[in-house]
């Protein structure tokens, strides 16, 4: 199955509270193949109500979150079953090494450091959902 | 008989009114570090000193023609017969007249230890100054150290935006009719252009707070300089979830003071709060920021409070002394109230810890504008001067325009009083003269006519300037006979517009 047939069955949600972040990531998103659903959430407040509404398969998490760190965020979410194995895909300009340790506990294992290209972002996807990437370029 | 002198402690020489050395005084041999033996062979002044800086032989000779006590300036001799040796002295001469004639006396009151130790004091005092400098430096590289995962964040959020829309607008390019998505293209390209405009200042804001050091004072307003200090702690606000509440009581926010130190003090405040409740992890933290006019004299009080457990009673004795810190090794360097206090100081101000019964309280007190610029434009009381120019009271309350017109009328050597308040301008005529009064006519609290017509009342006839915009000149044509308003300045005025109005009506007076 190629790329675009596979995301056809993706879902995945953003939380940055940088719109034009997000905007980018959709549009980069978009060049990979038609996803089943891209959902913005601009803090967690947000991000936990379209959580109740919809079962996700990837959550691009930015790592400085209004009110809260991208991975304390990551951690709560963690503690419920339902959340076990969401595979989540941390953004972030400057990490710390703690942070890198904390995320790997997490289950993180996929770290996207800003700035990134469109190609960096799609290739971390493409690990994450284990989907065989096509060589364009 | 001369040996009569031998007795004195201080080093003494002996001439006759010929000129010629005729006694030393043992003191002098001390002082010389020569023998006797020596001495006794020397017979002219020159011989024994050498000043490169003084005409000692002039003023020698000065002396014998008058014949009077006099005394030198403070001066360094070179002794002639001891290469290495170097005095800091004042000369006395004076003449003596014994049994045999009249002789002149020149007693050398040796300096040089005072000297010495004076150099030492200046150069370990400047050397402290160095040391001062350098610990204010290294507390803004740490405050900024501390500050690195905010700054790189703030960074790399707009690169990201820049360098993604980049490839948008490649993309875009590639495309088969790159015409048709123009609009396309130019949004990328204004995101672009806002993101290098923001990581633009945050370059500049970091450089301005880290290198701006020179200590200019200016009319501001210390609510911005709060709001400022706000946007600077954005994220550690956000990221320990601190709520801010921020009580302006007044409106009138403004004092003479350099704004960036300010924001330095507001940031070393509010950081120290947050810190403090995020460690001993207070449930629904905040941090409340007010600002007051004190109900006795008027001085501008800021307060920032928390709601945490409050200070340990051993830190609060030693809490303004440098390297105090309730803070892990590392995450401060215990010097931010030291400077904090050392700079709203130097605004003749104060700061201390308000007893309160939940939290920390900071508080901060700085002097009304109309006290502080008489002080600090007072030439005499300082020693500057000892002429003191016009006295002129501005009263307006935009802070900009306040810098703007004592800049000008202070290179002119005018002594500037600024007030924000009409009311507080009446208050301090009613204590001090002024030769001229300078007020806009739109104020909140009162009118230019209004603070025209109290001053009249009171029987102050000092010459009286409007300033306003251009629509406002009838109310100068309605008072200028009634109320002697001697002029008019319509804004925006270039510099010699406000000087000439300004000599004209101080001129006008007599």
């Amino acid at each position: 199955m190629s790329v675009k047939e596979a995301v056809k069955n993706i879902n995945v949600i953003v939380i940055d509270d940088e719109e034009k972040i997000c905007e980018l990531l959709r549009v980069f998103l978009g060049t990979m193949g038609p996803f089943n659903s891209i959902v913005i959430a601009n803090n967690t407040l947000q991000a936990m109500q379209k959580f109740q509404n919809q079962k996700f398969d990837l959550l691009i998490l930015d790592q400085v979150l209004p009110g809260k760190l991208g991975l304390e965020f990551a951690e709560s979410l963690r503690k419920s079953v339902k959340f076990h194995n969401l595979k989540i895909l941390l953004i972030s300009g400057f990490l710390q090494q703690d942070d890198v340790i904390r995320s790997v506990d997490l289950g993180i294992k996929h770290i996207l450091v800003k700035p990134f290209t469109r190609q960096q972002l799609i290739s971390k996807v493409s690990e994450i959902l284990k989907l065989e990437e096509d060589l364009e370029h | 008989m001369l040996s009569l002198y031998d007795h004195i402690f201080e080093p003494l020489i002996i001439l006759n009114l010929q000129k010629k050395i005729v006694h030393f005084n043992p003191a002098f041999n001390i002082f010389s570090k020569q023998p006797p033996r020596i001495l006794r062979g020397i017979e002219h002044f020159h011989q024994l000193f050498e000043s490169a800086d003084f005409d000692i032989e002039n003023w020698l000779d000065q002396g014998f023609t008058k014949l009077e006590l006099r005394v030198s300036p403070e001066l360094q001799i070179q002794h002639v017969r001891e290469k290495d040796l170097r005095s800091q002295v004042v000369l006395r001469q004076f003449p003596i007249t014994l049994e045999d004639g009249t002789y002149i006396a020149v007693a050398f009151h040796d300096l040089s230890i005072e000297k010495n130790l004076y150099d030492k004091y200046r150069q370990q005092l400047e050397e402290l100054r160095a040391t001062h400098a350098q610990i204010i430096q290294a507390d803004k590289l740490a405050t900024l150290g501390e500050m690195t995962a905010t700054i790189s964040h703030e960074i790399s959020n707009p690169l990201t935006i820049a360098s993604g829309n980049s490839e948008l607008i490649d993309a875009f390019l590639e495309m088969e009719d790159p015409k048709a998505v123009v609009p396309d293209l130019r949004k990328a390209n204004n995101d672009i252009r806002e993101s290098i405009d923001r990581i633009h200042n945050i370059i500049r804001n970091m450089k301005h707070f880290l290198w701006q050091s020179e200590d200019t004072k200016e009319f501001c307003s210390l609510s911005d300089a709060i709001n400022n200090a706000l946007e600077w702690l954005k994220s550690p606000i956000e990221s320990s979830g601190t709520r801010i509440e921020t009580l302006f009581r007044t409106q009138d926010t403004v004092v003479l003071a350099n704004k960036l130190k300010m924001e330095q003090v507001v940031i070393n405040l509010v950081k120290n709060a947050i810190d403090a409740l995020e460690e001993t992890q207070t449930k629904d933290p905040t941090v409340t920021i007010e600002l007051l006019r004190s109900p006795e004299d008027h001085a501008l009080i800021l307060k920032v409070k928390d709601n945490g457990p409050g200070l340990p009673e051993i830190v609060k004795e030693n809490l303004f002394k440098p390297f105090t810190t309730t803070k892990k090794v590392g995450l401060g360097t215990g010097l931010g109230l030291s400077i904090s206090q050392k700079i709203i100081e130097s605004h003749q101000g104060q700061i201390e810890v308000e007893p309160c019964e939940v939290g920390a309280t900071f508080k901060v007190r700085l002097p009304t504008i109309e006290g502080y610029s008489f002080t600090r434009g007072d030439k005499v009381s300082r020693g500057l001067s000892s002429k003191q120019g016009p006295r002129i009271l501005i009263v307006d309350n935009e802070p900009q325009i306040l810098n703007v017109l004592s800049r000008f009328l202070e290179d002119e050597g005018y002594h500037v009083i600024a007030s924000t308040r009409p009311h507080e301008a009446i208050k301090f005529m009613s204590k001090m003269d002024v030769n001229l009064i300078l007020t806009d006519l739109n104020m909140p609290e009162m009118t230019g006519h209004d603070l025209a017509k109290e001053l009249r009342m009171h029987n102050d006839w000092a010459p009286i300037l409007y300033m306003s915009s251009s629509k406002n000149t009838d109310a100068y044509n309605r008072d200028k006979e009634s109320m002697k308003i001697a002029g008019m300045l319509v804004k925006p005025f270039s510099r010699d517009e406000v000087v000439r109005t300004v000599k004209d009506a101080l001129g006008s007076k007599k």
